[in-house]
């Protein structure tokens, strides 16, 4: 793209953002294409985004409750929030969202699942994940497994593997090509993180304890190579034995 | 009622072969066919945004119809001394008011209708070619409701710029008092909102005086207005329909008897 082209995108697209109650009184019956502008706003700032910063990702979470504001019934801005804001650190931002939605579309089995897992894979509430993902099992379309991963909630660990059928159920119904691109690069990251958390249980149960080091899982052949993350960081184990990046996913 | 009636097609023939009527109608024929391109920038349910284009389209081409001609044809006739010819005849002041208003409903009517017909054929060629994983429900029937309150409320309109024409003398001091209305009227709701949420306990009490004034005194369009109830397919309770309907012709009524009145009295230079 033409730098002068790509500077204006940026700027029209990261433009200020009205306040909501302002927003509301001056588009009046017109408070329908409000919330339209500004999704399209946020999902060309979420597809375009190479590295968030602070402001950005502020800007994109206020992006989002506007067009959830200007218009409370529509799907799409809570889908969205529930999808991408949690992962830009906008965990917070993203339950304001999301609860405001639980109002609106008491049907919608996405919203509470969302927030479940917000408050086990950000929050490692596990409790209030359960409540969570129980109401959403119980809402029409709600995927067959959600009663298993309430239940599987009282185990501890296997947050990656969840992050995977979260993410992989996403990506099933994503339409735009750059919004999927972004998340599939998310999923081939935690698809990388889960091979090398199986190859670490893998080094522990044959020498009995933890890997120092994630070289050492090639070195001692249990891997032929560390797979790269594609958010450029390394990856690296914890002290806990998990396995996370130094990009932090972002 | 014939004198009113004859008034009523005069009205429909001197706003057809107006210039901007033509100008409005073509742009908002090209919006709404368009309307499936343009939602293709959103995510997800692109067809909630061509419902959203069209809907809105809809309300801005009967606005401007209803708000622009209502206030321009009246003053056109006092400007060009064309009134002179009506209060010379045997028509009534008050035959008058009503045959303009006729004749600008029926214009505002014909015009909407036009648009509903493109729009609904549009949208249901973009429904029938979409790409989307889950095909949504379309609600029809309620776009059809909504289309129908979306007249009334356009008759509305054109009630209160035949009311500011009755005792203005020029076209932009009727369209701006007019156009002043409706930007009250289609906010008291989202205002009352707000005023309830935790922003209102903030607010003056002098101030929640003059709302609850306004909310009286101005008409309350946003009861008239369907859109988010067809688009996201919302139940519709049909006793507050029919309320809403009933409000809506007794504030046209109220209004042109007012414009009558005033018109009877006002002298001619």
């Amino acid at each position: 793209m033409h730098s002068l082209l790509k500077w204006e995108l940026k700027n029209w697209v990261t433009s200020p953002l009205p306040r909501p109650e302002p927003a509301l009184f001056l588009s009046g019956e017109f408070a329908l294409l409000g919330s339209d502008y500004f999704l399209i706003k946020a999902a060309v700032f979420y597809s375009s985004i190479v590295t968030s910063s602070p402001n950005g990702t502020l800007w994109f979470s206020k992006a989002l409750y506007l067009a959830s504001y200007l218009d409370p019934y529509y799907f799409e801005p809570y889908w969205m929030t529930g999808v991408a804001l949690p992962w830009e650190g906008r965990v917070e931002e993203a339950k304001v969202v999301l609860k405001r939605g639980l109002k609106y579309l008491p049907q919608k089995w996405q919203i509470p699942f969302y927030i479940g897992f917000i408050n086990f894979y950000f929050e490692h509430d596990n409790k209030e994940a359960a409540h969570y993902f129980s109401i959403a099992s119980k809402l029409p379309g709600a995927p067959s497994y959600l009663p298993l991963l309430v239940a599987r909630l009282s185990i501890k660990g296997g947050e990656t593997r969840i992050a995977i059928a979260f993410l992989q159920e996403q990506i099933k119904t994503v339409r735009d090509e750059k919004l999927k691109r972004q998340l599939e690069k998310r999923l081939k990251a935690f698809q990388a993180i889960d091979f090398l958390e199986r190859a670490v249980r893998k080094y522990k149960q044959i020498y009995g304890y933890l890997p120092s080091d994630l070289n050492l899982l090639v070195t001692k052949n249990i891997i032929s190579a560390i797979p790269p993350d594609p958010y450029g960081g390394q990856f690296y184990l914890t002290p806990e034995g998990k396995v996370w990046s130094t990009s932090n996913l972002r | 009622m014939g004198k009113a009636i004859s008034i009523a097609k005069v009205t429909f023939k001197e706003g057809i072969r107006e210039r901007i009527f033509l100008g409005v109608l073509i742009f908002s024929g090209l919006l709404f066919l368009s309307s499936g391109l343009l939602a293709d920038l959103s995510i997800g349910n692109i067809l909630k945004v061509t419902q959203d284009i069209g809907l809105s389209g809809l309300s801005l081409l009967g606005l401007f119809i209803a708000l622009f001609l209502s206030t321009h044809l009246i003053a056109k006739d006092l400007d060009k001394k064309t009134i002179y010819l009506v209060v010379s005849k045997p028509i009534a002041r008050w035959q008058y008011i009503l045959g303009k208003f006729l004749g600008l409903c029926f214009l505002t009517t014909f015009a909407l209708v036009l648009g509903f017909i493109v729009f609904i054929c549009a949208l249901f060629y973009f429904w029938k070619t979409s790409h989307l994983i889950q095909v949504p429900h379309i609600a029809w029937f309620k776009h059809l409701l909504a289309f129908i309150f979306l007249n009334l409320k356009m008759c509305l309109l054109v009630a209160i710029g035949v009311f500011f024409s009755s005792f203005t003398s020029s076209a932009l001091v009727a369209f701006f008092f007019s156009l002043l209305t409706y930007f009250i009227g289609a906010n008291l709701q989202n205002v009352k909102m707000i005023l309830a949420s935790k922003i209102g306990e903030n607010i003056s009490p002098i101030l929640k005086i003059v709302f609850d004034f306004t909310y009286w005194l101005f008409p309350n369009l946003s009861v008239l207005d369907l859109k988010q109830a067809a688009v996201h397919d919302l139940p519709l309770n049909s006793s507050h329909l029919g309320v809403s309907g009933l409000y809506c012709l007794t504030y046209i009524f109220a209004l042109l008897f007012l414009a009558s009145f005033i018109f009877d009295k006002r002298e001619f230079n």
